[in-house]
């Protein structure tokens, strides 16, 4: 270190003439040898103006050594050198602390902005997945609102389709199915199941109408007698007669699939059997016509009861 | 820092005190006015009780009043050597206590810190655990 070097030669020199010379006071040995170690430390680099203060002060304690070697005045300056040194060893060890302080406070910003950071992630993600439910949701009310327009459809064309039947047919409309009631007058032949052509007509009618029907509707033909003969003449001429009407559908065009005949005998009577009207009223074929649109099975009005 | 500035305002007074050369006891008066105003600041600031800084405010303050006794005798270039070292004391005090002053808040800053890092720990130790499903 050029300062120390130069203190040093400053002692040889101030210890050259000895005559009736005193030593240095024992604070100015003091201060030479603060000064040597403070020059050494952080103060060089966090306190150098004060350092450079104490230098200037241990300069002046030497000079006074020179003229008066062991003198009060020596002794002065040179505590206060000793003192402007301890001040730079203080100022640098508080610039120290308030860089770590200075340091600590930009930690402490970017673990905020990290914080920050990721709660905008969390933030980002959970409106990506609220989108999502929102996007799932209205799908699903799309789909909804498809399923009740092609129900609507449905209903329309069914609608137009048993029209043509009015006059001569009963039509009842549920929420899910259709069924067309005829009596057997306007379709059979006394007590046989053959089509008499007034029936043939309507029924083609009603048949090019259920081939434009979109979906896959469920077409059950039911026969149903009064209780006049036995249950089991009954029950082969309901059957006879419902598959007569199927054959006829199916011969018109209806993909056979979609219909199917089942024959009820005197089950299910609508009215009562004690009456000539009331047994008119039992004799009748229902053409029982579903939406598939949910896929449900296909279970005829008889069935359900 | 204002006890920073009054320590500059004495320097620079001193040095122009020296430089005019004027009466050697109105100087010494001045400079004593100042010295013990040095003093006061020190023994006002926050760390007047840490015992470093107090045992420079002593040394400051019998020192002052030495420098009055030799003022009293006469002996004025001692008087001024006397008040000189009771300045630095003074400002030494000081320093020490902005220092420790200093590296109090460095420690609370870096507390502050920490605290932070576990608070998110622990936060996101909870939400993970937060997601609705």
């Amino acid at each position: 270190m050029k300062t120390i070097s130069s203190i040093l030669t400053v002692l040889a020199i101030a210890a050259a003439p000895a005559a009736c010379a005193h030593g240095p006071t024992s604070t100015l040995v003091e201060a030479r040898q603060e000064y040597a170690q403070a020059a050494d430390g952080p103060a060089k680099e966090y306190a150098p103006v004060d350092l450079y203060e104490a230098e200037k002060a241990l300069q002046r304690a030497e000079q006074a050594y020179e003229k008066d070697p062991g003198s009060e005045r020596e002794r002065d300056l040179a505590y206060v050198a000793v003192r402007r040194v301890h001040i730079a060893e203080a100022r640098a060890a508080m610039r120290k602390a308030q860089r770590a302080e200075q340091e600590a406070e930009a930690a402490r910003v970017a673990t905020l902005q990290q914080q920050r950071d990721r709660s905008i992630e969390q933030l980002a993600q959970t409106k990506d997945q609220l989108d999502d439910r929102e996007r799932a949701l209205q799908d699903r009310e799309d789909a909804l609102q498809q399923a009740q327009r092609e129900r609507d459809r449905f209903q329309r064309r069914l609608s137009a389709a048993t029209s043509t039947l009015e006059g001569m047919a009963t039509i009842e409309k549920d929420i899910d199915r259709t069924v067309v009631i005829l009596n057997d007058e306007v379709l059979f032949e006394k007590n046989s199941a053959k089509l008499i052509d007034l029936a043939k007509d309507s029924l083609r009618q009603l048949s090019t109408a259920l081939k434009e029907l979109d979906g896959t509707p469920s077409i059950v033909i039911e026969g149903y007698t009064d209780s006049t003969g036995s249950k089991v003449h009954n029950q082969r001429l309901s059957q006879e007669r419902a598959n007569a009407v199927r054959e006829f559908l199916v011969q018109e065009g209806v993909p056979p699939k979609v219909v199917s005949a089942i024959g009820f005998g005197e089950a299910n009577p609508v009215a009562s059997n004690s009456t000539p009207e009331g047994r008119a009223n039992n004799r009748r074929v229902e053409i029982v016509i579903e939406d598939q649109l949910d896929g449900r099975s296909v279970v005829g009005r008889g069935e359900s009861r | 820092m204002k006890s920073t500035n009054i320590a500059i305002a004495l320097t620079t007074l001193l040095s122009v005190g020296l430089s005019v050369g004027g009466c050697a006891h109105e100087l010494s008066q001045r400079k004593l006015v100042e010295t013990q105003a040095a003093i006061d600041t020190a023994k006002k600031s926050e760390r007047a009780t840490n015992p470093e800084v107090a045992l420079y405010v002593k040394y400051a303050h019998d020192q002052l009043a030495q420098a009055r006794e030799l003022m009293d005798d006469g002996k004025s270039k001692a008087a001024r050597r006397m008040l000189d070292r009771a300045r630095v004391d003074a400002e030494l005090a000081l320093a020490l206590a902005e220092t420790a002053r200093s590296r109090q808040e460095a420690k609370e800053a870096w507390q502050r810190v920490e605290d932070l890092k576990e608070k998110n720990a622990n936060k996101s130790a909870d939400s993970n655990s937060n997601d609705f499903e």
